[in-house]
């Protein structure tokens, strides 16, 4: 479960301080699929980075699984959110000297698993990705659309409880957009993972079983729905 | 994180970026190189002129000469010696240092003047005529070429150089005479080259040694005769000049001090009768040199070792060693500000991946790891460069070495790699990469992972 407790943050820029988010509350249940929507500058994206530990609020807490993860250390941080959360980013983020496998197991490199395990479960998720093929080539020989497929079977990979996903689908047309969402939507129901998407489409969150709607960094609506 | 996901993450950089590789090594083998050049060269350097101080002075031998204090008078014997009595080199003192642990040999010398020894058919060279106990001197490596020594009656043994240039002195004069009227005259040259380089048969002849004293000729007295009973071989460490030239009559003492009173050449100090002048000692190993001296001079004599070479010898060396240690070291500063420029760029280009990976979990020493690790690789590498380079220079010394040097009696120096210096050379390589690593390593963990993700 993920619970958010009187979160708020501001930044500082030349005009002085600038809140982003004010005294936000949430509670997202297990194996839940959430849609943050929100317009430009509502916060949606500073709320995904200090949910998935990116950055530290100003004041209030976020519990994963039980704990507050705004207490810990820099360090104490990395290694939880190595077992506890995963991570999509827009533009994909593969590292391209690495082969779509190696992409895929790098977070179990820093767990210290063993090559022979995290090969078997790399080889796993790009399967039900569908891209068991494409395993041994790299990032730049991949459409975007497979590229962010890669992502996703990343962030699977550590088993994660919730997975954040920042602009899952901006960079993609609309029908990659669909597919997408529909691996999104069938990995959660296999695996029983939260996801947290932030979308600024309403075509998206839609999809959403949970759409938490942010306008100038208040949570003006908490949607549940049957999807 | 597994040292093998490390290392392969590190090397994959590594080759990813062949150039900035390529910079960095160039700089650290080139340091390596210059510290294994400097250590060979000093320690081979160290090496042969230590065999060349032992096979030029001796450096396991040690002259004890009697401890006289100041002497007071005209310096001819009559002064206050009786006062310096404790001073005196005599057999006794022998005898209690050749019970000194480490002690090889001891040779005890009653050197006489140097006397022109003469053959039955008038032929004659000079020579230095030495009284000693002919027996020891094969502790001090001397071996017979011909005969042997012996201490009944009046015996001598003769160094290889004393059977060469016997030349009858009317010869001599003739000789030089003409020489003075026509110096550039070849021939005659020639003719006293090739008189001073015949070697003679003296073993088993009688010989007699004359003392001239040329500011009174009625004084020139000639000894007894002494049969010659061996002859010594050429030192292995002197060349054929050297050893010709050489020319020493070896007597046994009681024949030694006959032949000073023959020849008139006793001290006026009649107590002199049982002193030595000198003696030799032969010491185990050189490490003992200065721990015998210290126990020889408690017997109130003087000691004169060549130790002082090897210090003079190891201070200079000590020099040329640490100026090039020094050269070494400032071209590995030089490499590690390669390296650290070459990494801190390398962290600025590489600071999307690092926040990427931050994000995926990887923790600030993970970052660290990668990073120093990549360093260390670097200077792995430079450090085997740092092999080849040191290998391929030192045979060029050493052939250079061998066209300059070949004409030495000890035979060219040669640099000879240590072994010592290759695994030095190659964990200092590592250390200056590792550390020189450190600073890109812990700006590259404090990369703020979203700030490098969101601007690129």
């Amino acid at each position: 479960m993920l619970q958010v407790d009187q979160l708020s943050h501001s930044f500082r820029n030349a005009q002085g301080i600038v809140p982003v988010l004010q005294d936000i509350n949430l509670t997202i249940g297990e194996g839940k699929m959430v849609a943050l929507l929100g317009s430009s500058g509502s916060g949606k994206s500073t709320l995904l980075n200090l949910m998935a530990g990116l950055m530290k609020p100003d004041q209030g807490r976020i519990l994963i699984a039980g704990q507050d993860i705004v207490r810990f250390s820099e360090n104490r941080l990395a290694e939880f959110r190595r077992s506890h959360i995963g991570f999509i980013f827009q533009s994909y983020e593969l590292l391209s000297n690495l082969t779509i496998r190696e992409n895929v197991e790098l977070p179990l490199v820093f767990m210290g698993i063993s090559p022979a395990k995290r090969k078997a479960k790399a080889l796993k998720l790009l399967e039900q990705v569908g891209l068991g093929e494409k395993a041994n080539l790299f990032p730049s020989q991949l459409s975007g659309g497979q590229q962010q497929r890669v992502s996703i079977a990343r962030s699977l990979i550590t088993e994660p409880s919730v997975i954040f996903a920042d602009e899952p689908t901006g960079n993609l047309d609309t029908e990659t957009e669909e597919e997408i969402i529909a691996i999104l939507q069938q990995l959660n129901r296999e695996l029983n993972t939260t996801f947290v998407i932030v979308t600024h489409e309403a075509e998206v969150a839609e999809q959403m079983q949970v759409v938490l709607t942010l306008q100038h960094g208040i949570l003006v609506e908490e949607a549940v729905r049957e999807v | 994180m597994r040292i093998r996901d490390v290392a392969r993450m590190a090397w994959g950089q590594i080759i990813r970026r062949k150039m900035v590789t390529l910079l960095c090594m160039m700089g650290l083998s080139i340091g390596s190189a210059a510290m294994i050049i400097a250590l060979s060269v000093g320690q081979s350097v160290q090496t042969y002129s230590e065999k060349t101080l032992n096979d030029n002075y001796k450096m396991d031998e040690i002259t004890i000469t009697p401890n006289e204090g100041i002497r007071t008078g005209n310096g001819k014997g009559g002064g206050q010696t009786s006062k310096f009595e404790r001073g005196a080199l005599t057999l006794e003192k022998i005898q209690i240092i050749q019970r000194l642990p480490h002690v090889v040999a001891v040779a005890p010398m009653l050197k006489l003047d140097s006397l022109e020894m003469v053959l039955p058919d008038g032929r004659s060279t000079y020579v230095e005529v030495i009284g000693t106990e002919l027996q020891t001197l094969g502790g001090f490596g001397y071996k017979y070429a011909e005969g042997r020594g012996a201490e009944d009656g009046r015996m001598a043994v003769t160094s290889y150089g004393a059977a060469f240039g016997l030349i009858d002195p009317k010869v001599t004069q003739k000789l030089f005479e003409q020489l003075n009227a026509d110096p550039y005259n070849n021939e005659l040259l020639q003719q006293y080259t090739e008189m001073s380089s015949k070697q003679d048969q003296l073993v088993q002849q009688r010989v007699q040694f004359r003392y001239e004293d040329y500011a009174d000729a009625s004084k020139t007295k000639m000894s007894g005769s002494v049969r010659v009973s061996g002859e010594l071989t050429k030192p292995s460490n002197v060349d054929e000049m050297s050893a010709q030239g050489d020319k020493k009559v070896y007597l046994p003492l009681d024949t030694a001090r006959a032949l000073q009173d023959e020849l008139g050449l006793q001290q006026a100090d009649g107590s002199a009768a049982k002193r030595l002048n000198s003696a030799l000692v032969k010491v185990e190993d050189k490490r003992y040199v200065s721990q015998v001296e210290e126990q020889i001079q408690k017997l109130t004599l003087n000691t004169q070792s060549n130790l002082f070479q090897e210090e003079a010898m190891a201070s200079q060396l000590t020099m040329y060693q640490k100026a090039a240690l020094g050269i070494g070291g400032f071209i590995m500063l030089l490499a590690s500000l390669s390296i650290v420029v070459a990494m801190i760029m390398s962290t600025h280009q590489r600071r999307k991946q690092i926040g990427v990976m931050k994000v995926l979990g990887a923790n600030l020493w993970q970052i660290r790891q990668m990073f120093i690790t990549e360093a260390a690789m670097l200077g792995l590498m430079g450090g085997l460069a740092g092999v080849g380079i040191a290998f391929a220079a030192l045979g060029g010394v050493n052939s250079l070495l061998a066209s300059q040097m070949a004409d030495r009696v000890n035979g060219p120096m040669t640099v000879v790699i240590q072994q010592s210096a290759l695994p030095l050379g190659i964990v200092f390589a590592v250390l200056v990469g590792v550390v020189s690593g450190i600073y890109p390593a812990i700006s590259a963990s404090r990369t703020n992972a979203l700030t490098v993700i969101k601007s690129m």
